[in-house]
């Protein structure tokens, strides 16, 4: 398979950010330990990663990451996480959060939308500088999956149709 | 015989761990022959392609084969991609679930 599946990233993210060793990986994901070294050994496969005397590090191979970074393989990704969004939510509504609106947007309104949402990502990116400098490094388990985005409903429903 | 205990252990699953005797009345074989089959003797043709179809019938799986076959014939390749891609990814993570099952399921067997 080309693109990463989530379970891919997740440790490749892990071991981005320090957690080198196989249990400090696992602690750190919060996946059983079977699984983890499931998923680094095809990680190795895929020219991702290497081990070197218990450490695990990301290798700089340009082909697999171009591969990774494909607009069709990171769409795939993009797929997994909202499809698990989805089914999260309605399996505990209570713990988790999804909104799906439809409204009119008038040009001005448009534009004040896209504001909120640049104030949003403006709120994240300076969240997380702040961690970095304070030195908070939380689990990736632990951390929220946040996605948001919008497009026409016509556009929508002309890709829903696209089955012939 | 992996695809012997393959078999086996969905037909148990699906079955809800029928007893040794409604076992061997849905294979229409002795509940012996049952016990037999599930500690290590080798199936005949008949046991298991009676075994492969009681497994069908309960996951339908005859109704995906011709839903796929109608999928191959009507959808544009940009939607079998899909589908393939999607399947691809569940049997990928499956793999990676199941190796370390398929340890306990041998120790099983072979206790």
């Amino acid at each position: 398979m080309p693109q990463l599946l989530t379970l891919e990233r997740v440790v490749l993210e892990s071991i981005s950010k320090g957690h080198n060793r196989l249990n400090s990986i696992q602690t750190d994901v919060g996946l059983q330990l079977s699984l983890v070294l499931s998923i680094l050994s095809k990680l190795m496969k895929k020219g991702y990663i290497t081990l070197n005397q218990g450490s695990y590090q990301i290798l700089d191979n340009e082909l697999a990451w171009k591969k990774a970074s494909k607009k069709e393989n990171v769409k795939e990704e993009i797929h997994e996480l909202s499809e698990s969004l989805v089914n999260n939510y309605f399996s505990n509504p209570s713990k988790n959060c999804l909104k799906v609106q439809k409204i009119y947007l008038s040009e001005s309104d448009e534009k004040i939308f896209g504001s909120l949402l640049y104030n949003l990502e403006a709120f994240i990116v300076s969240l997380r500088k702040d961690q970095r400098e304070k030195g908070i490094r939380p689990s990736s388990k632990d951390q929220k999956v946040i996605m948001w985005g919008y497009s026409n409903y016509q556009n929508i429903l002309e890709d829903i149709c696209d089955v012939v | 015989m992996k695809e012997q205990i393959d078999l086996i252990k969905m037909f148990r699953e699906l079955y809800k761990n029928p007893s040794y005797s409604r076992m061997g009345s849905l294979l229409q074989i002795q509940k012996t022959r049952a016990f037999r089959i599930c500690n290590g003797h080798e199936m005949k043709l008949s046991e298991y392609l009676m075994m492969q179809d009681l497994i069908n019938e309960k996951t339908g799986k005859s109704k995906l084969q011709a839903l796929i076959d109608e999928c191959l014939l009507k959808l544009p390749a940009n939607k079998i991609d899909d589908i393939s891609t999607r399947c691809q990814k569940y049997l990928t993570i499956n793999s990676m679930l199941t190796q370390t099952a398929d340890i306990s399921i041998t120790a099983s067997f072979a206790s």
